[in-house]
């Protein structure tokens, strides 16, 4: 099974990499070699590699998904913009920038916000200053084993990616709108991957606001997607990534941020695939006083399978970071959330909370909830709590002796249960997207768990 | 004479397989306050419950007729429209859900339920603040989510500010009066007591003949061990704050 998965892989990277964005640049051509290579050698993530216990490893092997090039021949009709107010748009369909569909608008002075493969086409240089490195993934654990292989995708993306958002803001240079980046997939009918790459790049004291989100897909779709984010000091983001009624086989997004001093990160993550999602959200905070947030809602009904994994390092002294996490879980379907806080030796002074509950609509759905907490360094405050049960039996009654209907109360304590979590949206515009996303999505799960 | 609102007939009902009503038989007439008293476990929340609909008791004989209806074959909800009202003994914290919301959420429900039309935010702030200002509560507790961190007291206070802007025909106040300071006493009471037109019924379980000087009761009933006991009017509550229940238990 896996060899024939490897070996699609093999086929498909012989077949586009002379077509992919940057082929002839020469560090681009050695750099997809290496990663592709080294994805070879760690192959498909297995259950057997600890951060994919949970993970969706079956339905990504189950088809062998090759990249789909050019475009599929399956287009979804484009969505109208998610975000209220003003916005830069970047649309991306079957994993391609479309200009067409793209709106980026007027951006100040100092900001660039492109695609990859336009950045690699005009400015190698400045894309080869963003892309990491596939070896510098590495998972280094507790015992001081390096294991490359829960990157193996991240590998593979390199090998692979397309093409993707860009977003470069130079110091102290404030967006005044937010970028809504949209990764839309076809309905394609033959196994299909879309291999996606962002890069966001804040300068010191630099702010913005970004959202990601995929829309379209189908039962053959497997989205492979890397953001990687490196904010200098001082800079602050707020990055959403959302699921707006995908419906791809597998959804795997990895966000990986390197917060430098005094920089605030606030990450959400609204996964609401139909499919499988595995969502990943590694924050090292590598500047003293920085600040990594990183909130999410897991939303899975029928056959669904969510699996997220939090890692934040708190590598400096006074590091604060805040985790909120809550699953709905309906139907058959699974939820695991592994969230692992690090302080590293010399990080004395952190602050790391984390907050995960569940919760299960039916006696068919199963969540698990794993927090981890490493703490190499004295002088540090670190709370974890989780939690997973069903709705509150006599909270649903109180509200039914009022008047509610069975299905408005569940509805209603659905969503307070998970109400905190988007509240926690600084951008106005940004989390009346989420909540509305939300809503729908509650909605689908409530109307078919009564 | 006429039907009354609420006749209860011979109710039986079990909780995990024991029975706790033991044959229930009690009629309340439109306009009635019925007091219904008696020794902690005789079964008066598990009363309230069953006519509220609270899932988890078994009736096993009897019935409930509310107004020519049969109350037991009625979902919660229903009940709520055709106008049932219970003031929980504990009322539930519902964290995430705003009390001003979930309250006018709950009056629209009834309303659509009755086929009338739904009541609009301003108009439900200007009735929801006029009943606070009767209630001596403070407007803050419109935003606050329902009853969480709310004091034992305020949170009976909530359920009469509900029962206030739902205006049930058949109100069942299990225990209001207690965890209330006097002050909180005599409010609450003169919330009752506003409900009194002479159309409405209430049910009023207490341990106190106090609450019972203010909201003076047409009929006063001992529930001992399952059973309605002895009936009276409002002289027998102040006998039962003298005696006890000792001639209630069971031997
Ligand atoms: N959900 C339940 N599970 C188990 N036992 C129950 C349950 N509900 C009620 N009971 C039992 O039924 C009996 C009657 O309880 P109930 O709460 O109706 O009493 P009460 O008259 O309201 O008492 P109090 O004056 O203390 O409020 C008690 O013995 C109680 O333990
Ligand atoms: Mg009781």
């Amino acid at each position: 099974m896996t060899e024939n998965w490897l070996a699609g892989q093999r086929a498909a990277f012989a077949a586009c990499r002379g077509a992919l964005p940057g082929a002839g640049t020469p560090w681009v051509d050695a750099l997809r070699a290496q990663a592709f290579r080294q994805f070879e050698e760690d192959g498909p993530p297995s259950p057997k590699v600890e951060e994919w216990r949970s993970g969706p490893t079956a339905a990504l092997t189950r088809q062998v998904f090759a990249p789909a090039v050019p475009a599929g021949p399956h287009p979804a009709p484009v969505p109208a913009p998610y975000l209220a107010g003003p916005r830069h748009r970047l649309v991306f369909v079957d994993g391609r920038y479309s200009a067409e569909h793209s709106d980026p608008g007027e951006l100040p002075a100092g900001a660039r916000l492109t695609s990859l493969g336009a950045l690699l086409a005009e400015d190698p240089s400045a894309a080869r200053e963003l892309v990491g490195d596939p070896e510098a993934f590495a998972e280094e654990r507790l015992s001081l084993v390096t294991d490359r292989r829960p990157q193996a995708l991240v590998a593979l993306n390199t090998a692979l990616v397309s093409d993707g958002a860009v977003l470069i803001v130079d110091n102290g240079v404030a967006l005044a709108h937010p970028v809504e980046v949209v990764y839309l997939a076809g309905a394609a009918t033959v196994p299909s991957a879309h291999h996606l790459r962002t890069l966001i790049a804040l300068g010191a004291g630099a702010r913005a606001s970004m959202v990601e989100v995929h829309a379209g897909g189908s039962g053959s779709v497997w989205t492979n997607h890397v953001t990687e984010i490196a904010l200098d000091a001082s800079a602050r983001l707020e990055h959403v990534r959302a699921d707006a009624g995908t419906r791809s086989a597998v959804r795997v997004d990895v966000a990986h941020a390197r917060l430098q001093a005094g920089t605030a990160y606030a990450g959400f993550v609204m996964a609401g695939n139909t499919g499988a999602v595995r969502t990943e959200t590694r924050l090292v905070l590598e500047g003293a006083g920085a600040d990594g947030e990183i909130n999410g809602l897991c939303l899975a009904g029928g056959s669904g399978h969510i699996d997220a994994l939090t890692r934040l390092d708190h590598c400096a002294r006074e590091g604060t970071s805040r985790q909120l996490w809550r699953g709905v879980f309906g139907d058959q379907a699974r939820g695991a959330f592994q969230g692992r806080i690090r302080v590293l030796a010399g990080a004395s002074g952190t602050n790391a909370a984390l907050d995960n509950r569940n919760l299960l609509l039916g006696t068919g759905a199963r969540a698990e909830s794993k927090p981890e907490l490493e703490i190499l360094t004295d002088d540090v405050a670190c709370s974890h709590a989780s939690a997973t049960g069903q709705l509150d039996e006599d909270a649903l009654f109180y509200l039914r002796s009022r008047g509610l209907s069975e299905q408005t109360a569940r509805a209603v304590l659905m969503a307070a249960f998970t109400g905190s979590v988007a509240d926690r949206i600084a951008d106005g515009d940004v989390r009346a997207f989420v909540r509305h996303l939300v809503d729908d999505r509650l909605n689908a799960l409530g109307s078919a768990a009564s | 004479m006429s039907e009354p609102l609420l006749r209860i007939r011979n109710l039986r009902a079990s909780v995990d397989g024991q029975e706790v009503l033991k044959g229930i038989d009690l009629a309340v007439a439109a306009g009635e306050v019925a007091a219904i008293m008696g020794p902690n476990g005789s079964g008066k929340s598990t009363l309230s419950n069953v006519l509220a609909g609270r899932d988890g008791y078994e009736v096993t004989d009897g019935e409930v007729r509310y107004d020519g209806r049969d109350l037991l074959d009625m979902e919660p909800e229903e009940r709520a429209a055709a106008g049932v009202f219970m003031a929980f003994q504990y009322p539930v914290e519902i964290p995430g859900v705003v009390n001003a919301t979930f309250t006018r959420t709950a009056l629209n429900a009834q309303r659509q339920a009755r086929g009338e039309s739904p009541i609009d935010a301003i108009d439900f702030l200007k009735r929801a603040r006029e009943t606070l200002g009767r209630l001596e509560m403070d407007e803050a507790f419109l935003r606050r989510d329902v009853n969480a961190g709310f004091s034992g007291g305020e949170k009976k206070r909530n359920e009469i500010f509900q029962m206030a802007m739902l205006e049930p025909r058949l109100a069942i106040l299990d225990e209001t009066d207690s965890g209330l300071d006097i002050d909180a006493l005599r409010i609450v009471a003169m919330g009752v007591n506003a409900m009194r037109d002479g159309r409405r019924a209430l049910v009023v379980i207490t341990h106190y003949q106090r609450l019972l000087e203010y909201v003076v009761p047409d009929s006063v009933h001992v529930l001992a061990d399952g059973r309605i006991a002895r009936s009276g009017d409002r002289e027998l509550a102040l006998e039962l704050e003298r005696a006890g229940y000792a001639a209630f238990q069971p031997a």
